[in-house]
């Protein structure tokens, strides 16, 4: 693998990983999810490659106290894990929203 | 034929091939491993088995249909590696230089497998074509099998990759001197920052809370923890370097002394093809019915040392578990081994306990002369006696001729000394050992040697010998060539070569060629013209 590619690549994976919590906070901020629910949604944008990727993330975010979650029965199957925002969750989404908006706007101006 | 497990995965009741179902249990075995230090690690690989649930009942048409190996396969791929579920951010780069120690690991490769798959696992470890480790192990096979020995331990020692992550791990940073350098002179320096940390925390102790200086004291406690580790392993890969290098010396001398590999004596020129160890045993010195449990005891007792050496040595050098079972079976059958060699050694020690000696003093009066010629046999006699011999062994200062007929030959003993009467004499001292003194009698009678007097003229034969499938108990024999006040004794010349071929006195070699008369003091140089 050449040098540019390696560094393309490393800066595209922490791209991804900002932009997916964020999507992962804002897919949670429409609606309360379970992993699956936000799985397919990710996937449906192709912003997750593995699945595996999304339970660190989600763990993590809910030690940092913007999720948190109950279990709720399922007609199809065992109970399952049903994440919402916290209040310094939807916070936290606010902030990145818009940053995001402002760095979108960044970037398309420098290179359009 | 398969068989099926029936297991539950969060709630829902599956049934799996057995192949499917070792491989999942490894797949989350290494999550599990890989999420232990991560806060909440549990509650990830729950959630994660629960998702394989779902996928897996999404992908079978009906909770009665069997998981095969396809399915695993499937669910793993959707799911992904645990190194691919990393998150990176600020800790994760701290973390993951330290975790770089253990990031390559030792495995057998089951892609390439010809045997164990030792040899692929070790080419991938040290990134060499794995063309040149297969020759190398058999090449080493001829150097007294110690490939073969190298080779099992590795894989009795090493894990078989057998999930992506670990062949993952199998093919990761190739260990070399270049990486060894860089991660020391990284371990150096982060040392001098933590260092230069702790000391400027140290400082500002009395002005801060006692808070900071206790968690600069925990840094400082957890570089010399992680200092210590790679010294540790340092040390470990140098003393395992040692074991193996000393194990692999030890039984290539092993093999090549027990195994009758090289000549134990080298003549001017030529040289006896020696005889193993065992053949030794069985011809020369144990009576039966105690040989081949003797043999295989004694075998054990030098053998399992050397291959714990060799066992050990690959062990620390590449960080592998114990292996107890091993460890202790080894170390049963040793004590087994050396309590019956010892027994059998003590048994064997008993058909020495008596001794029986015989002296015969034979007055040479037929002499008129007063010079008595001393001589050997032709040399051309022990040259063929030689040439005939299996092998040589000496025990103590008695060299003994081993024939390939099983005569046994020993060496007789030759001293000069003066004689109380007016006769040259000639005394041969004869002694052997037996159980009893029967039995020393007994073997005393078949031990022949030989002397020839023509004139004035003594032959003496250098070897005496036994009777077919006598065993060794210790037989000596010993002429004395008395020599009477004012008589001469010639030392022929041709027994130059005999005194330095053999154990006889080293001085005495001096003494070939030249006549020698018995004065008050002991023998005298007479100079000729």
């Amino acid at each position: 693998m050449s040098k540019e590619k390696t560094i393309s690549n490393s800066i595209g994976t922490q791209m991804r990983k900002g932009v997916l919590e964020l999507c992962t906070l804002a897919i949670i901020s429409e609606k309360d999810a379970y992993a699956s629910d936000i799985i397919d949604t990710l996937k449906a944008s192709d912003l997750i490659v593995v699945e595996g990727t999304l339970y660190p993330m989600l763990t993590r975010l809910k030690n940092e106290g913007m999720l948190s979650y109950r279990w709720e029965e399922s007609t199809s199957g065992p109970p399952r894990k049903y994440y919402q925002l916290t209040d310094e969750g939807k916070e936290t989404l606010n902030r990145l929203k818009e940053s995001w908006e402002n760095l979108t706007k960044a970037v398309n101006h420098i290179i359009h | 034929m398969k068989k099926t497990f029936s297991i539950n995965i969060n709630g829902l009741l599956f049934n799996i091939d057995e192949d499917a179902f070792e491989k999942l249990t490894s797949y989350l075995k290494t999550l599990k491993k890989h999420f232990k230090n991560t806060e909440g690690g549990d509650d990830i690989v729950t959630d994660i088995e629960a998702r394989i649930a779902e996928i897996l009942k999404i992908r079978l048409k009906n909770l009665q249909q069997i998981v095969g190996i396809s399915d695993v396969d499937y669910a793993i791929e959707t799911l992904g590696q645990p190194f691919e579920m990393d998150e990176e951010n600020e800790t994760g780069s701290a973390k993951k230089s330290k975790r770089s120690y253990s990031k390559k690991r030792i495995f057998r490769d089951p892609d390439n497998q010809i045997f164990g798959g030792v040899a692929s696992g070790l080419a991938a470890y040290f990134n060499i074509d794995l063309v040149i480790i297969r020759l190398i192990f058999v090449l080493s096979i001829l150097i007294g099998g110690v490939g073969i020995i190298i080779y099992l331990t590795l894989w009795a020692l090493t894990p078989y990759a057998s999930t992506t992550a670990e062949k993952i791990e199998m093919e990761g940073e190739t260990v070399d001197i270049k990486n060894i350098e860089k991660k020391v002179r990284e371990e150096l320096e982060s040392l001098k920052d933590r260092f230069q940390e702790f000391s400027n925390e140290a400082g500002d102790v009395m002005k801060k809370k006692r808070q900071d200086s206790v968690s600069g004291l925990n840094q400082f406690g957890r570089f010399l923890i992680n200092t210590l580790r790679v010294l540790f392993r340092a040390l470990a890969i140098l003393f395992g370097l040692v074991f193996l290098i000393t194990g692999i010396a030890l039984s290539i001398t092993f093999a090549a002394t027990y195994l009758g590999l090289t000549p134990t004596i080298h003549f001017d020129e030529f040289s006896v093809e020696a005889i193993s160890f065992p053949a030794f045993l069985n011809n020369y010195i144990i009576t039966t019915p105690y040989e081949l449990v003797l043999n295989i005891a004694l075998f054990l007792v030098i053998f399992i040392p050397i291959v714990g050496l060799i066992f050990n040595g690959i062990r620390l050098i590449f960080n592998l578990g114990r292996q107890k079972i091993f460890g202790i079976s080894a170390v049963v059958l040793w004590v087994l081994a050396t309590m019956v060699a010892f027994t059998l050694s003590v048994k064997t020690m008993e058909q020495f306990k008596k001794e029986s000696k015989q002296i015969i003093v034979n007055t040479l009066d037929s002499i008129q002369s007063d010079t008595l010629n001393l001589s050997i046999y032709n040399l051309k006699y022990y040259k063929e006696l030689e040439e005939k011999s299996s092998g040589s062994i000496y025990f103590e200062d008695d060299e003994l001729m081993l024939s390939s007929d099983d005569i046994f030959y020993g060496n007789s003993g030759l001293t000069f000394s003066k004689a109380d009467g007016e006769d040259f004499e000639l005394i041969v001292r004869t002694s052997v050992r037996g159980e009893n003194t029967a039995e020393a009698k007994e073997r005393l009678r078949s031990t022949k040697y030989h002397f020839e007097l023509e004139d004035n003229n003594l032959e003496i034969d250098p070897y005496f010998t036994l009777r077919l499938n006598e065993k060794w108990r210790d037989q000596k024999v010993t002429f004395d060539v008395k020599v009477p006040e004012g008589k001469t004794l010639f030392i022929d010349k041709e027994t130059r070569n005999y005194f330095q071929w053999h154990y006889w006195h080293h001085s005495r070699r001096s003494m070939s060629g030249k006549y020698w008369t018995m004065t008050e003091d002991g023998l005298e140089e007479t100079i000729t013209n």
